[in-house]
């Protein structure tokens, strides 16, 4: 395989569309002197230009180094050394790595170009100029998420930005729930939406800054409880498994999935494992939709103890009740998994037993909604697999899916 | 002047562990030296264990949970800490010498206990405190069960493990203790918090759970009060539970209620159904007790 510089993930991500639309906008890095272009975006690529893992903004240096320390408390106390240490540097004006990428426009490009530039749509949509830094994205399903700040270096908020077919669907569908949601007003929050805005034919979708005072350590935040888990996804009826939104949506996903080669047999031991699924005749508990990836790495506690859960973009509307709760469980196990391919969906289920039967699910039906999870965790996995068309970049193989399957199939029949 | 709860909270943790654990092994050291309950507050859950036993520590001749600072009220022994073993049960109990020097002091020898409302609604527990401590007087606390089964919901919810209506609680409550009891009965160790948390209607069926203590134990070692009662006349019940125990009453300090949980009002046609439902098992519960326990 190619490899593919850091720089090059951002650009597709982020720039592209605007660099598409005009021939007068670039990227490059460590650009030499050139009186051809003005830079309007600059930043340092760290650690380097070769491994970047960050774009933090190089000016103001108030900005820079507030873009590195906001948020501290999310996370672990070991990156905060790294980045204290480099937003020390920044505010000293010390250079944060040996190579910078500039954005530029063109001397003679027409006026209102550079207002092509993601980063110029976001500050006129949010009424002030607004500065951001960002992580480079390289996994399933990777999209630009830009942490943006003020000129003094205020938190301001997220922007999610997609890219291509998947990702604005994504963006789209996050858009649309935290629209739902309105941020909640009870024990557990979502951040609010304060813009959403077209970028170019790509949906932006831009959230309220977490609170400051927001922890979410992996490990030391409280997990949450029942009444937490349901409470921006409330039971609104109740009804067959096969009835439901979400699952139709899944067979019919994993019937388009046996088209591709490279997927097929997975998606056909799916949609097996799917009917039988469909076949439990009892009418179960339905949520409004179910967050698609409660884990732990997208929630967090403020000090009043408020539950603070983001990243919504694979929600599903209309869905069996449990989902969030095996897939909290089965996140929780995966962050101390030795082999993902081995995870355990009976440890999963146990985990989050009492979430089911909190919500009214009978034993039988909780080992119906544990192979429910499984069939959706392939679908998932062979969907992006077959858009991408390798499983090189799946955080869990064929084989792991396959056995994840299996699993699920002997829970049916022991239940 | 601070209480001893706003001292201990005020301690750091890792000395309060150390304190406990320090403390639990001299238990452990010494209790070939030390006794067992000579009473159980057994229940039931919202119908007023907490402030019952509260009330008895205020007694000069009832001891509290070794050590007494801690101010535990329960040891959860009988379903959750059996493999622990006796030992350390014993260790929360005070040594002979100690009970020695406090009958001098008193004239009478005190007496000790613990309360859960876990010990009325597990059904293998009369015969393991049986097996133990087969002199022990059991107190009951039942209470008029609509109002039970709600206080219950209610505690649920503010501890954060009830997500549904009360009325969406009492209709899945079959299928969210399905097979509990039977695992149960086959598994001594085992701890269903489902089974705990979630009976909010059957916990109220009061009759089978006190015939589980007197198919095991002598009546007269079972005394059952009447929740509405001691809320009505804390001093009554006490001089009661006091005469049941065979200690001297005396005069309590206060009378507040503990353990209570702010209140809202029960939806009407929840409370219908549930007076319906529980009319007969109330007239069974009547008949044993040979007296009217004026329910709704």
């Amino acid at each position: 395989m190619i490899a593919v510089h850091p720089l090059d993930h951002v650009t597709e991500q982020l720039w592209a569309p605007a660099f598409s639309r005009s021939g007068a906008l670039r990227a490059v890095v460590d650009p030499a002197p050139d009186q051809e272009w003005r830079t309007v975006e600059s930043y340092w690529l760290v650690p380097n230009a070769e491994s970047a893992r960050l774009l933090v903004p190089r000016r103001p240096r108030t900005t820079a180094s507030r873009a590195l320390t906001n948020y501290r408390r999310l996370r672990t106390p070991g990156t905060n050394v790294a980045r204290f240490a480099l937003g020390a540097a920044a505010r000293l004006g010390v250079p944060l790595s040996a190579s910078t990428v500039e954005v530029q426009v063109r001397h003679d490009a027409p006026p209102g170009t550079a207002d092509l530039l993601p980063l110029a749509r976001l500050s006129e949509a949010l009424g002030r100029q607004v500065f951001a830094s960002t992580g480079v994205r390289t996994s399933d399903n990777r999209k630009t998420m830009l942490q943006l700040v003020d000129a003094v270096g205020e938190p301001v908020g997220y922007a999610k930005v997609g890219w291509d077919e998947v990702t604005d669907r994504l963006v789209a569908t996050e858009g649309d729930v935290l629209a739902a949601i309105g941020g909640g007003d009870g024990p557990v929050r979502a951040p609010r939406l304060i813009a959403r805005l077209d970028y170019l034919g790509h949906p932006v979708t831009v959230t309220e800054p977490l609170p400051a005072d927001a922890r979410g350590s992996l490990t030391r935040v409280a997990e949450p409880t029942s009444e937490e888990l349901f409470a921006l996804t409330p039971v609104v009826r109740h009804a067959r498994i096969a009835e439901t939104g979400q699952l139709r949506a899944v067979r019919a996903r994993l019937d388009e999935a046996l088209d591709a080669p490279h997927v097929r047999e997975l998606a056909g031991q799916a949609l097996a494992v799917s009917a039988e699924v469909a076949a439990h005749d009892v009418p179960l508990p339905v949520t409004d939709r179910w967050h698609g990836d409660l884990a732990p790495w997208n929630r967090a506690r403020d000090a009043e103890g408020r539950l603070w859960i983001w990243d919504w973009e694979n929600a599903e509307p209309d869905a069996v009740a449990g989902l969030d709760a095996l897939h909290w469980a089965f996140s929780t196990q995966r962050l101390a998994a030795r082999d993902v391919d081995r995870m355990s969906l009976p440890d999963a289920l146990a985990a989050a037993n009492h979430h089911l039967a909190a919500i009214g699910l009978g034993e039988a039906d909780r080992a119906v909604v544990a192979a429910a999870y499984a069939v959706t965790t392939v679908e998932r996995a062979c969907t992006i697999a077959r858009h991408s068309g390798t499983w090189e970049t799946a955080f869990i193989s064929p084989d792991g899916l396959a056995h994840l399957l299996r699993q699920a199939a002997s829970r049916q029949e022991s239940s | 002047m601070a209480s001893t709860t706003e001292i201990k909270a005020r301690v750091p943790r890792p000395a309060m562990d150390l304190a406990n654990w320090t403390t639990r092994q001299w238990g452990l050291a010494t209790a070939a030296r030390r006794g067992l309950p000579d009473f159980l507050v057994i229940g039931t859950k919202r119908g007023g264990t907490t402030s019952l036993f509260n009330y008895l520590l205020m007694h000069p001749g009832i001891l509290g949970l070794y050590p007494q600072v801690r101010g535990r009220k329960s040891t959860d022994y009988f379903f959750r800490n059996l493999h622990l073993g006796e030992p350390w049960y014993r260790s929360h109990f005070h040594t002979d010498a100690h009970l020695e020097r406090a009958t001098r002091r008193l004239g009478y020898r005190p007496q000790s206990g613990e309360a859960s409302p876990f010990y009325m609604w597990d059904e293998r527990i009369p015969e393991r405190v049986h097996e133990l401590a087969p002199s022990v007087k059991a107190i009951a606390l039942v209470r008029d069960p609509v109002e039970r089964a709600w206080s219950h919901y209610q505690e649920r919810v503010q501890n954060g493990v009830e997500p549904l209506s009360f009325p969406e609680a009492l209709e899945a409550e079959e299928r969210r203790t399905a097979h509990e009891l039977e695992r149960m009965r086959n598994d001594p160790d085992y701890h269903a918090d489902a089974w705990d948390w979630y009976a909010y209607r059957q916990r109220g069926v009061y009759l089978p759970q006190l015939e589980t203590w007197t198919a095991t134990f002598p009546r007269e070692q079972l005394l059952v009060l009447r929740s509405e009662d001691m809320y009505a006349d804390v001093q009554s019940a006490f001089d009661t539970t006091c005469e049941f125990l065979g200690l001297p009453s005396v005069e309590l300090p206060t009378r507040k209620t503990f353990n209570a949980s702010a209140r809202a009002p029960m939806p009407e046609s929840v409370r219908a159904e549930l007076t319906d439902f529980y009319a007969p098992h109330n007239a069974r519960l009547e008949a044993f007790l040979g007296r009217s326990l004026h329910w709704s």
